[in-house]
């Protein structure tokens, strides 16, 4: 089902700002991994060379098969969440999500009975024929979600999908989120700065230091259960203090010395 | 405010501007004497626009017909090269500043040589109409394509999109209502060239279109039929720039707000 990744040495220079100083890092196929760490500190650049959007300078990035066979990235089947929901403003929620099927040359049948059905498991059904301005944010955010899952990726890419989005919203979305992963199976990577939403979705928190960025905590998340509730348990805030405190250190040692502490 | 008040609100102030010119001129008129020759009443205008209604009919669909013509021509083109123009970079750089040509040549200049290469006849004026209006979907088919959203475009590079989709899912649509606008200032062009085409590619045969009525009246100084068929002139330049509105509010209905 998912795809594995994993990642060694990976180093990333623009221009003469290093941004990534050798990341290891490995994702189990079908686990769900959060990436944390201060703004610009190069997670984004990571999950982007991930995708084959963007290649590193130097370093060695294999995506595996459960099987352990090596993949091509175009054979990997990666789909990607961003920020912004990125949808064509003219066109409805349904041929929307039917985009990438179509670029795919998916017969118009077939993609409109897939896009359904995406937009159905995203509880979107009864806005799919709106178009973009007609929905709220949370909406729209619905709708990239069932584009970038219409074409049942192995691998998800998420870059800070909820960002924008009030947290009510988010945190149904969250739980929608992972129940998605754990039925269907993919593999996730998410960016995000929230701590408690890496905690609630990752199965591993993995936490970078200021630029360049180096992995300096990877956190095994184990939780009681995955509703809402667990959100006020104590393992939960146990979870939520390591990887605090392991960002906090972080930011203070890289910051020049004799100039105060990091500040929340 | 219902409907029906804003179209009132919007409709009547320039009517009643009309109006007002109208009752000015033609007492101004009476009031210094003015020749007929110089400056006819608009009642004398309108009296030649009914003892002639038949033939100025024609006349007119004949100058409407060319001028959508060369709309057409131009509207179509006009998309196809602006289009091609932003496949490549080195095609935009190279050609597009060359495209002001239609912009800056003077549509008297290039008339006369328009009838070398197509004669005396409808095809010249045709040609005319669609020399002047091409400018502006040009322009506005490569500022459109130009503005596409950067992050649209990444989404579609992602998705392996071709080049070819890129243009019929992303390009094209996004520039939509940068080439709207252009089609509405072609429309008035379109009907400027069309009459200048007529001016000098005067064709006769059994009904004359509007430019050469004008011609043809200067010469027997009949001012009031100028006037007259300048009035037909310019309500086909409005007729076409409705239609084109109309069309375009239809195709805009989308981009209302973007998310």
């Amino acid at each position: 089902m998912g795809v594995g990744v994993s990642v060694r040495d990976a180093r990333k220079q623009f221009g003469a700002v290093e941004v990534l100083a050798g990341i290891h890092l490995d994702v189990e196929p079908g686990s769900f991994v959060a990436l944390i760490g201060p703004s610009g500190c190069g997670k984004t650049t990571l999950l982007r060379a991930i995708g084959g959007v963007d290649a590193l300078t130097s370093g060695e990035l294999v995506l595996r098969a459960p099987s352990g066979k090596p993949l091509q990235s175009s054979e990997a089947e990666i789909a990607f969440c961003f920020q912004e929901p990125r949808l064509l403003p003219w066109r409805t929620v349904q041929h929307n999500v039917e985009l990438p099927l179509e670029l795919a040359g998916v017969s118009a049948a077939e993609r409109g009975d897939r896009a359904s059905d995406a937009i159905s498991r995203m509880r979107l059904s009864e806005a799919a024929d709106r178009t973009p301005a007609q929905l709220s944010g949370g909406m729209r955010m619905r709708a990239a979600m069932a584009r970038a899952l219409v074409t049942k990726p192995r691998l998800l890419l998420l870059d800070e999908p909820f960002g924008a989005l009030d947290e009510v919203t988010r945190y149904e979305l969250d739980e929608e989120l992972l129940t998605l992963q754990k039925s269907e199976g993919f593999t996730a990577i998410l960016v995000t700065h929230s701590l408690p939403e890496a905690v609630f979705l990752a199965d591993r928190v993995v936490v970078f230091s200021p630029r360049p960025a180096r992995l300096i905590l990877s956190e095994t998340i184990e939780l009681p259960s995955h509703d809402d509730s667990v959100r006020t348990s104590d393992a939960f805030n146990r979870h939520v203090r390591r990887v605090s405190d392991a960002l906090h250190q972080a930011i203070r040692e890289a910051m020049p010395t004799g100039n105060g502490g990091a500040t929340t | 405010m219902s409907r029906a008040r804003t179209i009132v609100s919007l409709v009547l102030p320039p009517l009643a501007t009309v109006l007002i010119v109208i009752l000015a001129w033609e007492g101004a008129v009476s009031f210094f004497s003015v020749p007929g020759y110089l400056l006819p009443p608009p009642s004398r205008v309108a009296a030649a626009l009914w003892s002639d209604r038949v033939d100025l009919l024609w006349s007119t669909a004949r100058t409407a017909g060319a001028t959508a013509a060369g709309f057409a021509i131009a509207a179509t083109l006009g998309v196809t090269i602006g289009s091609t123009l932003s496949f490549s970079l080195l095609l935009e750089r190279g050609i597009y500043p060359l495209t002001l040509l239609f912009q800056m040549v003077p549509l008297v200049a290039i008339a006369p040589l328009l009838v070398i290469w197509l004669g005396n006849g409808p095809n010249t004026v045709i040609a005319a109409s669609a020399v002047v209006a091409i400018f502006p979907v040009i322009a506005n088919t490569v500022g459109g394509l130009r503005s596409t959203d950067p992050l649209l475009e990444e989404l579609f590079a992602i998705s392996g999109a071709t080049r070819w989709q890129r243009w019929t899912r992303l390009g094209l649509p996004s520039a939509v209502p940068s080439i709207v606008t252009g089609l509405r200032i072609a429309a008035g062009l379109a009907t400027i060239g069309a009459i200048v085409g007529e001016f000098v590619a005067g064709f006769g045969g059994d009904v004359a279109p509007l430019g050469i009525v004008i011609t043809a009246s200067l010469r027997e100084f009949r001012t009031e039929k100028v006037f007259a068929a300048v009035a037909l002139a310019s309500l086909v330049g409005f007729a076409l720039f409705g239609v084109v509105s109309a069309l375009s509010t239809l195709l805009l209905r989308r981009y209302d707000a973007s998310p």
